[in-house]
This record gives structure tokens, C-alpha cells and sequence, in this order.
């Protein structure tokens, strides 16, 4: 079943690549980071915002390859050193994510213009890139909560195997739901071709 | 055309007979679960009724005295007796007979089953006269003991003497705490295979040997009339046990006791760094269940070997049907990759593992509770546990390992055995000659006597290469004729699961935490195994004792590191986390609280 | 090839004796050289067993190991045991046999016999080797020839009147121990001197009598055409007159054939003593005891020979101990109980050592007691000489070996009827010294017919 859904998210990667494949491209990817940074506001906060995102950004990918990769071409989860790995990269993702989510939260919270859009509905939402960046910020954020708390209980003696293996299969799939997500997210970047516009109390 | 008739409807009215074959008292039970008893005349090998009193006596015969009531021919198909049978699926590995010989330095695994690693008995040479002789006594009968197809025209005298070891009925179901297993051994190994059941029972006494009598032996003689001290097998009668009806009452089981498999299925560990006692503790035996409460077999005698598909597997009992009792095991913080990957035994049977293997000693291999045990510590043969190893679901399990020893000729790249009795004859001689240490471990062996044994077997066999082999090791002549070692996988050593004794969860590994095994010094994956090393002057190599579980060492190795900072990740995570937590929690309730107040002006 | 020769030959080439000794072929000293015969070839034997008791299944024991012989029939009138089980025997060893209760039977449908080995009751010795000589065959007759000095006359006349070869089954004569001893230590080299006194003696343990199935006993009226009241006759026939002689003629016809042999004479007379002192006499009517003295007038000279077969101890077992000025030669035909002994007066045997007629002795005389005052030794046991030669082969298949060969015209018999006859003489009369309890006096025309 998770190998499907891997399957399921990898198709969806090469659908939303194809069709976003005229606007999509490494370089623009750089310019569009490098445009963002420049309108971020300076400081040692951006620093940090900069640093951080990138080692989660980072290491998200390769939490994700890790864990997908081998569902997908063996069917069976990881082991051996790729489980290995992704045992020893997971912790520092956690300690990037979290002052990533230090650094960003205050310029993510809703204001009053995000809740004067809410009202207005989806349609409005989806075309207010701001909004929607602190919507994928949000569901990112609570989605990873459950994810990394999931597997933050399988580490202690408090459930059984099977309650072990329930944990896991959260932590599987709800990781699969953020991969998709941030690949969504990711793609619509280029399809808008729009600056990230920051938008904060 | 009448004829014709005639005959078709004879054979019609034989099979329509056959298929109406009323069972026998014995087969169906009818429910009543109090054990009958058995109050019978014991009949010969002719059906002849037994009274003590008479002469010559003769053994009582299982298929005659046991057969009008039990269905001897569906029994002696069972899974205890049909080694032999080639038509029979061998399954999983289990535990071989092991030919041993101190002086022709020869230690082989043996089955007639074909498991991978074994030899079979007729590849060595090994007829079923010597096999039975030397191993019927671990042997309930039947099989080999009784295959004619088995025995060979050269020792067709030799069984007419000794005669066929009947399924021994007995070896299971007499209940009589009286019932001597230690008797059937010494029998078998006098080849009194006709009387071997009768004189383990409480019923009779057998003296003499068949195996000193000569070819035309009949069993009417009496002594042999000139070899006074060749006493020919001889029973007497326990009088007292038999009416005047000549009918005995004979102490029977369904429930067979465990003493009765003990004696064949025991097993002690001993380990150079500590000695350890039998473990008597098997928790399902503690909990009161008998062995065949979970080894169970109708009238087929198909005894449930434990296996994962089984009824009484472990997984059955445990995880699904609760079977007398079982509890469901909750397995806290064990990540179910483990159930996965690692099979039940590895955590809950046998010894806990050590830094080194443990010598195991084992019923059939070194004939424990009998006058032949094999005592000491390194007694041959040499047989290691735990080996852990990945079975055939995959899984890793532990195991009992033999390497074999043997004299063998390199043929095309690969080895064919020589003949056993050819190496007793050549190179026996040789090597007794310079044994006088009392040990149960090889002799003591240099170079120089390994070299002359080779020598004298390159002669018997000219232009090919003999080569011995113990444990990784080939030992051959090179051009000059100076003794060579290299190192090789061939023949591989043979491996059979251990499963007992089982330990409760207190007690298995785990118990203390993921480092019981995940550790850079725990047993599990650092072990060692002792390679079979023959020359005293060379200490016994030690090899990894994960060679056969398919693991990656060095990943093993760095994810066994990762507990060491364990603790300190786990505090850092939780910390971080509890932080992700506080933000989230933080702005949700700012949310709910922007919520509430927009609420609270619509209201208004 | 005269021994002479063979003598030389050995002396020369010691090795090669003691490889030959030791391969169990002492059979180079037999009278002409043997060559084994090849099976399926023309040179195959058909052949019938007639009784396969015990002594028939030792017979058959050996002979399954001798290439060439084709086994054709079986007779015994113990059809439900002794023949079923010699024909399912026979039939797994692939010969293509028939069982048949009666003899004029067999002999009326098997026409491709070649012999006939006759191991029936002694009684029964006389009409078999009879009918078969008549019948075409050859016979090998298990020893004593009979019961009865007519019925042992009769062997031998039918054996002129149809000129087949008839060998009687005392194997001593072939096994190559003996006539090793015989040809080469006492006739060539003379190693004992003048033989002067022979001791000799069969010592049995007390035995039950030999039981039967009764699920598979004879019908009453099949034992009784064929000679016998009831089943333990028909078991224990030996013990019967009428049927067998006793254990003088059972044990002891082997032994005293071995007197007449190395003495290369007969007795002159018999003194014996017996009686059955232990057993049921109803069931036992010969003699359980023996003791026999017998004279011989030899080429040395006179020999005085005792001989006893006990069946009450079986202490010291079998054996014959020939003993002359110059030594002992103590032969048994089981090989633990030979050796030589040397008399202290003769000259060394270092000689017959290196010649390769003696083995050297294994134990020495151990030295005295070293500051010892007085020189004083216990009487110590002579050093024991061993053959040269061993025999591995079952007891009875040299001898059925030179038969069949015989047949074959490669060899002669080393038992002939006439060898037999004189035997069977000797045996019987003791019988008749112990019944009478006096001295019983051969006549040398007793012996020939």
C-alpha cells in the first residue's frame, strides 16, 4: 500500500515537472532563492531563516529519498545504511526545521488581511501567494509535528510492536503527505513565477 | 466373456472392501479422555502368545502385539521413522547423527534425510547395519532400523541375526517410570535389534549380544556352543507380570511424558569462559505443558516440528489462537522490524549468547544419559551454539553448527569423500599409535603425523589430491610434499535450529534494552565461533560468529554505535520537539483567540 | 610342483610367504596349485543343498562367497522354517532356486545339477550321498559319513560303482593352517621331533536343547516318514541313537581325523570311558561324557593319544596338541589357540624362524631379579611360536573350494571317501569301547574296503 503511495507522489512529481517544465529550471531556481533573500529583511534572523531552511531543505530531501527510494524500487522499508543514515540525519533535520520555524513563525502568522481572504474563499486564497505560502507553512509545520512526534514515541517503551508499527506507518505517511506538499508547493513557485512576497504584521 | 465378468467384479468387491476398511480400536479415539487400559498378551514376531515360562523366549513383537489395535503400517510412515524414505519432503533441517572417529579424525554430520550440509550414511560407505548399531538407539524404531531396501546383500546374514528394530512403540507411550532408554541404546549397539524394545521395558530382561553370534545364528539355539563367553541374546520374563492368562498390564500414555523425548532431544551448553548447567528452564514446561502439548500428531504420527505455518507454532499460539493460554506478547518498545527480521528463538531460546560460541553437547550427538556420554567440556564431537544464522523465511534464528571432518578427494574443484572405513583402516592405525592422553578431544596431532597420514592415503590414492578438511581448513601435500593449510568454504559447516530451552521474556535478550544486542561489544553481532582446528599447536581460530546471518558487519557496527548516544538524542529531540510544540501550541491558541474575538464583533 | 620345490622356493623368498600367509592363501601348499574360478563362465556349478539346518547354513554361508556356484535347489523336510528361510535367502542373492521337502523329488525334476552338499542328520548321510552319486552328482557329505559303519560302507561303494567324487566334510584338511602344519613343520621340517603323545579335546558348555516354533513345527506324520517320533528328535537328532552318535562322533570325528592325519596312521586300539552323567538320558541317550586313549603305531613309533569331549565345561575349548621330543604344535581350527612350544633340550628355532616356517615368539623370559641372592624364578611359560599362516576365510570354504575345484579337475580331493571311512572307523568304535568298557582293538582291514 505505501509503495503505491509513493508511486502516487513520484507520478504526481513528473506530472507537475512536465508541465511546469518550460518555467522550470535550476537557474531560475537560484534566482528566484537569490530574489528572495535580497527582499527578506536583513539581519542575523535571516541568517538563521537562510541557514536553517537550507539544511532542512537539505536534509528533508534526503530523509525523503532515503525513505522512499527503497519502499519504492524494493518494496520493503529501508535498512541496513540507508536506514543507518536516515536514523543519524533525522535528528539534525529536527534541530535545522526547528530554528527554520524559530527564525520564520512570526512572518508566517496570519494576519488580518490572510483572515479577510480566508472569507473570501478558496479561489481568492489560492491567488494570494502570500497566503497560501503561510498556508504550506502551516500544514507543514502540524504535518511534521505528527510526523516527527510519532517517531519521537517509537523511541520510548511505551507501546508495543504493533503500536511501534502504527507510529511508523503515521510517520510514513504523513511524511509522504508533506513530500507531497512540498513538491505541490515547489512546482507552483515556477507556475506563478512569483516573488515571494513577504507579507507581516 | 463370463470370466471376464467374473474378474471385473472381483476387483470391483476388493476395492469397494478396501474403502470400507473399518479402522482399528485404537485409531478413532471416541472421546473419552481417560487413558485405556492395556491389559493384552504379548505376541512374538510369529504371533505366538508369550508366557514367561517358557523356552526359548522370544522379544515381543510392537507390529504383532500392537498392530491388531493401532494401524502399524500408518504409524511406521510417521514423521520419526520415514528418515529413509525419499519420497518424503526432509523439511527443515534438524538434528543430524554425527559419525564420529577420534583416530581416523573424522566428525561428519549424517542424515538419511537430505538436508543441505548433511551426508548421507550410503555416500560414506555407511551400511544400515552400522548405522543402526551405532545410532538405533536414538532412533525409535522402524526406518533405517527396518528398511530392507536399505540393506545391502553383504550383511543380509548380519540382520537375519540381529533381526529388524520394530517401531518401538514404546519409547513414547510407556508411561512406567521404569522405562529404560540408557537398555535400548546398549542394545541397539549390541545389535540386538529384535530385543532392543523388549529389554528397555520394565517387562523383561535381555542379556547377550547378537553382534558376537555367528552369521547362522537362529534364534531357537540357545548358547553358542563354543564360544561360552559369546552369550546369544537371551530374554527373561518378569513371571510376576503376566496372568495366568499369559495377558500382562502394560502402563501406557497418549500423553506421552517428557522424560520419554527428553532422552533423545536433551541438550547442555559448555563454554570455555564459564560452565554452565543444563538449562532446565524452559518456561512453556515451567508453565506445565508438556512437549507434546505443542509437538502434537494424530495416528499419522506427523509430528508438528514448531514450524511458523504450524498450529502450535509460536506465532499461532502467541499472536493468534491463544492456545492453552498463551499470552499475547506486547513486545514494548520493540520496533516490529524485529519481528520481521528476527525469528522468536533468537530472543527466547537456548543460552544467552557470549562473546564465544557455547559447546553444545546434544542427546544424539554425544549419547547423553547413558554409559557412552561424552563428558568433558570439549568432548567431540564438537558441536556450537548459538550460530545465528538466516533460516529459510529469512529471518535470523540460532542455530547448532558442525563442521564437518573429513578425508576427501579433490575431484573437478570439488570434494569427494573417501570411504570411512578405508580412513579407519590407513590412517587409525597411525594416529592411536601416538594417543595415550585420556581426552574426549581430538588427539594430539603435529605436522609431521598429518603429513604421514596424508602421505599413506596418497598412495592408496595416486595421481589425486587428498586433502583433509576441518573447519575452514584443507590440509594437503603440496608438489613437495610438505603439509599445506589454505583456507575454504567447502564442505560448509551444517547448521539446525535450536529452539530450546525457551526463556521467559525477563530473560530474553532485549529485556535490558536495545543495547542487548545493539551494542559494539554485544554478543548478538560480535560473537565469535571456534573454527575446527585439529592441530594442537595451532589455538583454535576464532571466526566472526555472523558469517552466516548476511549482514553487513560495518553497518551493524555503526548502527549499534548510535546507542551509545542514545540517551542524549533522545533528551535533545524531546527537547527540540517540546519547543516545535510550544510555537505550534502558541500561535494556534493566538489563532483561536483572533477567532473567538472576530466571532464576539460579529455578534456584537 | 613337489614340495621339495616349494620348499626351496620358500626358503628363498620369505617375503613372499608371509604376504601370501597373510592374504589367507595357504592354499599354495596345497598338492597342485588352484586357480579360482571366474562366475558365469563355463566353469559355474550347479548345485543342491540338501538340509539347511545349522550345518547347512554354514555350508551355504560360505559357499555364496565362492565365485561360480549356482545354487539349483533346496531340501529340507522343515518346510515352514529351515526351507523357507534358505530359499528366501538364496533368492535375494539372485539364484534361481527351488525348495523342495523331498530328496527323490528334487532328484526327479532337477536335471542340471552338478553336486549335491549333503547336511542332513548322520542317518540320513547314506540314502542322500547315495541317490545322488546315482542320480550324476558329486557329493560333498558333512561329516560323520553316518551313523552306522554300513551305511559309511555304503558311501564308499556306491562311490566306485559311479566313480563321482565324493568329499566328506572334515575342512581340517583344507584349512591352511593345518596343512601347513602337517606338510611343512612336521613332515619337512620335522620340528617336533618323534612325536610321541597327542592330547586333544572338545569342551562344551551345558546347552538347552535346541527349541522350535511351535507355530511352525513338522507335521507328525511328515517327521515320522522321514525318521523321527517327534519334534525334539527331529532337533535334537545328535543326542539320539539311531540317528546321530553322540558328541564323540559330532566334536570328536573332527579331531581324531586329525590324529590319523599328522600320525599318518590309524589306531591300533581304544580305550573309553563315558557315560551320559549330566543330561536327561531319556532325551539324551549318547554320552555327554568322553574320555578315549588311543594307541597308534606310527612311523616314529608308538604314540599313545587321549581325547575327550565334555559337554558339562567348556574350559581350554578345542584344540589337538601334538607333542613330540622336540616340541609341542598345539592347533585349533579356531587361530587364537595355536602355537609352538619348544622342548628346552631341542636346538633353537631360530633356524625355522628365518626360514620362514615359524613366526618369532612375542614374549621373553623375563631376566632375574637384579642383587638378587638366590637365583629363584617361578616356572615361566615356554615362548609360543606362531604360524606363519592365518586364515580369515569362514572355517568350511577352503574345503568346499578344493571340492569344487575337484570337480572342475583342477585339484584332488583332500578328503576322499576312503580318508573318510577311516575316520569314520575310529569315531564309531569308541562308542562301541565305552558301551562295553574294555579295550577295543582295530583291525587294519576294518579301516579298508
Amino acid at each position: 500500500m505505501f509503495r503505491i503511495s509513493v508511486l502516487i507522489v513520484l507520478l504526481v512529481t513528473i506530472v507537475l515537472y512536465w508541465k511546469n517544465r518550460k518555467q522550470h529550471s535550476l537557474n531560475q531556481l537560484k534566482n528566484q532563492l537569490l530574489q528572495n533573500l535580497k527582499a527578506d529583511r536583513p539581519g542575523f534572523l535571516k541568517q538563521l531563516r537562510m541557514f536553517s531552511f537550507a539544511w532542512s531543505a537539505l536534509l528533508f530531501v534526503l530523509l525523503g529519498l532515503s525513505g522512499f527510494l527503497p519502499e519504492l524500487l524494493t518494496g520493503h522499508h529501508m535498512s541496513g545504511f540507508i536506514l543507518v543514515l536516515h536514523v543519524l540525519l533525522a535528528p539534525f533535520f529536527l534541530i535545522a526545521f526547528t530554528f527554520w520555524i524559530f527564525a520564520s513563525v512570526k512572518r508566517q502568522a496570519f494576519i488580518e488581511k490572510d483572515w479577510q481572504i480566508f472569507k473570501q474563499g478558496w479561489t481568492t486564497i489560492r491567488s494570494h501567494q502570500p497566503t497560501m505560502d503561510k498556508l504550506f507553512f502551516w500544514s507543514f509545520f502540524l504535518l511534521s509535528l505528527i510526523g516527527i512526534g510519532a517517531i519521537i514515541l517509537s523511541l520510548f517503551p511505551l507501546f508495543s510492536s504493533s503500536g511501534i508499527g502504527n507510529l511508523i506507518g503515521i510517520h510514513r505517511y504523513v511524511m509522504l503527505l508533506l513530500f507531497l506538499i512540498a513538491v505541490v508547493f515547489y512546482f507552483r513557485y515556477f507556475s506563478l513565477n512569483q516573488k515571494i512576497k513577504i507579507e507581516e504584521k | 466373456m463370463k470370466f471376464f465378468l467374473l474378474l471385473l467384479t472381483g476387483v470391483y468387491l476388493l476395492q469397494a472392501a478396501d474403502s470400507l476398511q473399518v479402522p482399528l480400536l485404537g485409531d478413532q479415539p471416541d472421546g473419552n479422555r481417560a487413558t485405556p487400559i492395556h491389559h493384552i498378551k504379548l505376541l512374538d514376531q510369529d504371533s505366538s502368545v508369550i508366557y514367561p515360562d517358557e523356552h526359548p523366549l522370544l522379544p515381543f513383537s510392537t507390529q504383532k502385539t500392537c498392530g491388531p489395535c493401532h494401524n502399524y503400517a500408518v504409524i511406521s510412515r510417521g514423521w520419526h521413522f520415514n528418515a529413509a524414505d525419499s519420497a518424503v519432503d526432509a523439511g527443515r533441517q534438524g538434528p543430524p547423527f554425527i559419525w564420529l572417529n577420534r583416530h581416523a579424525l573424522i566428525q561428519i554430520p549424517l542424515s538419511y534425510r537430505s538436508w543441505p550440509g548433511v551426508f548421507n550414511p550410503q555416500d560414506l560407505g555407511i551400511t544400515a547395519l552400522h548405522f543402526t548399531s551405532r545410532f538405533g538407539g536414538y532412533m525409535p524404531g522402524g526406518g533405517v532400523a527396518a528398511d530392507t531396501s536399505l540393506q545391502t546383500l553383504k550383511n543380509y546374514w548380519r540382520w537375519q541375526v540381529s533381526g529388524q528394530a520394530e517401531v518401538n512403540c514404546f519409547a513414547c507411550h510407556d508411561a512406567s517410570p521404569l522405562y529404560d532408554a540408557a537398555e535400548y541404546v546398549d542394545q541397539m549397539k549390541r545389535q540386538n535389534f529384535r530385543w532392543a524394545a523388549t529389554a528397555s521395558t520394565d517387562l523383561a530382561r535381555v542379556e547377550g549380544s547378537a553382534r558376537n553370534m555367528p552369521d547362522n545364528f537362529d534364534l531357537y539355539w540357545g548358547v553358542a556352543p563354543d564360544e561360552p563367553r559369546k552369550q546369544p541374546p537371551t530374554v527373561t520374563y518378569d513371571a510376576r507380570r503376566f496372568d495366568k492368562k499369559g495377558q500382562v498390564d502394560l502402563v501406557l500414555t497418549r500423553k506421552i511424558p517428557n522424560d520419554r523425548c527428553y532422552f533423545c532431544h536433551s541438550q547442555k551448553f559448555e563454554n570455555n569462559q564459564r560452565q554452565t548447567e543444563a538449562l532446565y528452564d524452559d518456561v512453556h514446561l515451567k508453565a506445565g505443558l508438556h512437549c507434546v502439548e505443542c509437538h502434537q500428531n494424530k495416528l499419522d504420527h506427523q509430528i508438528d516440528r514448531g514450524l511458523a505455518e504450524n498450529e502450535n507454532s509460536c506465532e499461532n499460539c502467541h499472536l493468534n489462537s491463544g492456545r492453552f493460554g498463551a499470552p499475547k506478547p506486547q513486545h514494548k518498545g520493540l520496533p516490529p522490524v524485529h519481528l520481521e527480521k528476527v525469528a522468536c528463538t533468537t530472543c527466547h531460546s537456548g543460552p544467552q549468547p557470549l562473546n564465544t560460541s557455547y559447546l553444545a553437547h546434544t542427546s544424539l550427538a554425544h549419547e547423553l544419559g547413558t554409559k557412552y556420554a561424552h563428558r568433558e567440556a570439549t568432548a567431540l564431537p564438537h558441536i556450537q551454539a548459538p550460530v545465528f544464522a538466516r533460516n529459510a523465511q529469512g529471518k535470523i534464528a540460532p542455530n547448532y553448527m558442525a563442521w564437518p571432518v573429513l578425508w576427501a578427494i579433490v575431484r573437478n574443484d570439488s570434494l569427494s569423500p573417501i570411504p570411512l572405513e578405508q580412513v579407519d583402516e590407513v590412517i587409525s592405525p597411525l594416529i592411536a599409535r601416538g594417543d595415550s592422553l585420556p581426552t574426549e578431544d581430538w588427539p594430539l596431532l603435529n605436522d609431521s603425523l598429518l603429513t604421514t597420514s596424508l602421505d599413506t592415503l596418497a598412495q592408496i590414492f595416486p595421481q589425486q589430491q587428498v586433502v583433509l578438511v576441518a573447519g575452514t581448513n584443507r590440509f594437503f601435500l603440496n608438489s613437495q610434499k610438505q603439509l599445506t593449510v589454505q583456507q575454504t568454504d567447502v564442505p560448509e559447516p551444517y547448521l539446525w535450529p535450536l529452539a530450546h530451552d525457551v526463556r521467559p521474556a525477563a530473560q530474553a535478550l532485549g529485556a535490558n534494552g536495545c543495547t542487548d544486542c545493539h551494542s559494539l561489544s554485544a554478543p548478538f553481532f560480535n560473537s565469535k565461533i571456534r573454527n575446527e582446528t585439529i592441530l594442537s599447536d595451532v589455538q583454535a581460530s576464532l571466526l566472526p560468529g555472523n558469517r552466516f546471518m548476511k549482514i553487513n558487519q560495518a553497518t551493524a557496527n555503526l548502527f549499534s554505535s548510535t546507542f551509545l548516544f542514545r540517551p542524549l538524542l533522545k533528551i535533545v529531540v524531546v527537547l527540540f520537539y517540546l519547543l516545535l510544540l510550544a510555537v505550534f501550541v502558541l500561535y494556534f491558541f493566538k489563532g483561536i483567540n483572533y477567532l473567538i474575538n472576530q466571532l464576539n464583533q460579529q455578534q456584537d | 610342483m613337489s614340495f621339495k620345490e616349494n620348499t626351496d622356493n620358500s626358503l628363498n623368498r620369505r617375503q613372499f610367504l608371509k604376504k601370501s600367509a597373510a592374504a589367507g592363501a595357504g592354499l599354495i601348499f596345497a598338492p597342485m596349485v588352484m586357480t579360482r574360478a571366474r562366475a558365469n563362465d563355463s566353469n559355474d556349478l550347479n548345485v543342491v543343498l540338501i538340509g539347511a539346518g545349522a550345518e547347512g547354513s554354514v555350508l551355504m554361508n560360505s559357499m555364496l562367497k565362492i565365485p561360480g556356484i549356482r545354487f539349483k535347489a533346496v531340501v529340507d523336510i522343515w518346510e515352514k522354517y529351515n526351507l523357507r528361510r534358505a530359499v528366501r535367502l538364496l533368492k535375494k542373492y539372485r539364484h534361481d532356486v527351488r525348495g523342495y521337502i523331498d530328496y527323490r523329488e528334487m532328484l526327479a525334476k532337477e536335471k542340471d545339477l552338478d553336486a549335491a552338499i549333503v547336511a542332513t542328520p548322520d542317518f540320513w548321510h547314506a540314502p542322500h550321498a547315495v541317490a545322488c552319486m546315482e542320480a550324476g552328482l558329486h557329493v560333498y557329505c558333512e561329516k560323520e559319513m553316518s551313523n552306522t559303519l554300513e551305511g559309511a560302507r555304503k558311501i564308499v561303494e556306491a562311490q566306485r560303482r559311479t566313480g563321482k567324487l565324493v568329499q566328506i566334510g572334515h575342512q581340517r584338511r583344507s584349512n591352511p593352517r593345518y596343512r601347513f602344519s602337517f606338510f611343512k613343520l612336521i613332515k619337512e621340517a620335522q620340528l617336533l621331533g618323534r612325536i610321541t603323545t597327542v592330547n586333544g579335546q572338545w569342551n562344551r558348555s551345558v546347552q538347552p536343547d535346541l527349541a522350535w516354533p511351535e507355530k511352525y513345527a513338522i507335521p507328525e506324520h511328515i517327521l515320522r516318514q522321514y525318521g523321527f517320533e517327534n519334534m525334539h528328535q527331529f532337533r535334537n537328532w545328535r543326542w539320539y541313537k539311531g540317528l546321530g552318535g553322540g558328541p564323540i562322533v559330532d566334536l570328536g570325528s573332527h579331531q581324531l581325523d586329525i590324529y590319523n592325519w599328522f600320525l599318518e596312521s590309524v589306531p591300533k586300539s581304544v580305550m573309553a570311558n563315558g557315560g551320559t552323567d549330566y543330561y536327561d538320558p531319556s532325551t539324551h541317550e549318547w554320552y555327554d561324557t568322553v574320555l578315549a586313549t588311543f594307541v597308534y603305531q606310527t612311523k616314529y613309533g608308538t604314540v599313545r593319544a587321549f581325547y575327550q569331549t565334555i559337554t558339562t565345561n567348556s574350559n581350554l575349548g578345542y584344540f589337538e596338541a601334538f607333542m613330540g621330543d622336540q616340541g609341542t604344535l598345539q592347533i585349533s581350527e579356531s587361530g587364537g589357540r595355536a602355537g609352538l612350544y619348544r622342548e628346552q633340550m631341542a636346538p633353537p628355532w631360530d633356524r625355522f624362524v628365518e626360514l620362514g616356517y615359524l613366526k618369532p615368539p612375542k614374549e621373553e623370559a623375563p631376566k632375574p631379579a637384579a642383587g638378587a641372592l638366590l637365583d629363584v624364578r617361578e616356572t615361566l611359560a615356554p615362548p609360543r611360536y606362531e604360524l606363519p599362516v592365518v586364515m580369515r576365510d569362514p572355517y568350511h570354504k577352503p574345503h568346499l573350494e578344493n571340492f569344487f575345484n575337484a570337480i572342475r579337475g583342477k585339484e584332488k580331493l583332500n578328503c576322499p571317501v576312503e580318508v573318510g571311512y577311516e575316520t569314520a572307523v575310529t569315531v564309531l568304535k569308541v562308542n562301541e569301547a565305552v558301551a562295553s568298557g574294555r579295550k577295543i582293538y582295530y583291525r587294519p582291514d576294518e579301516f579298508k574296503i
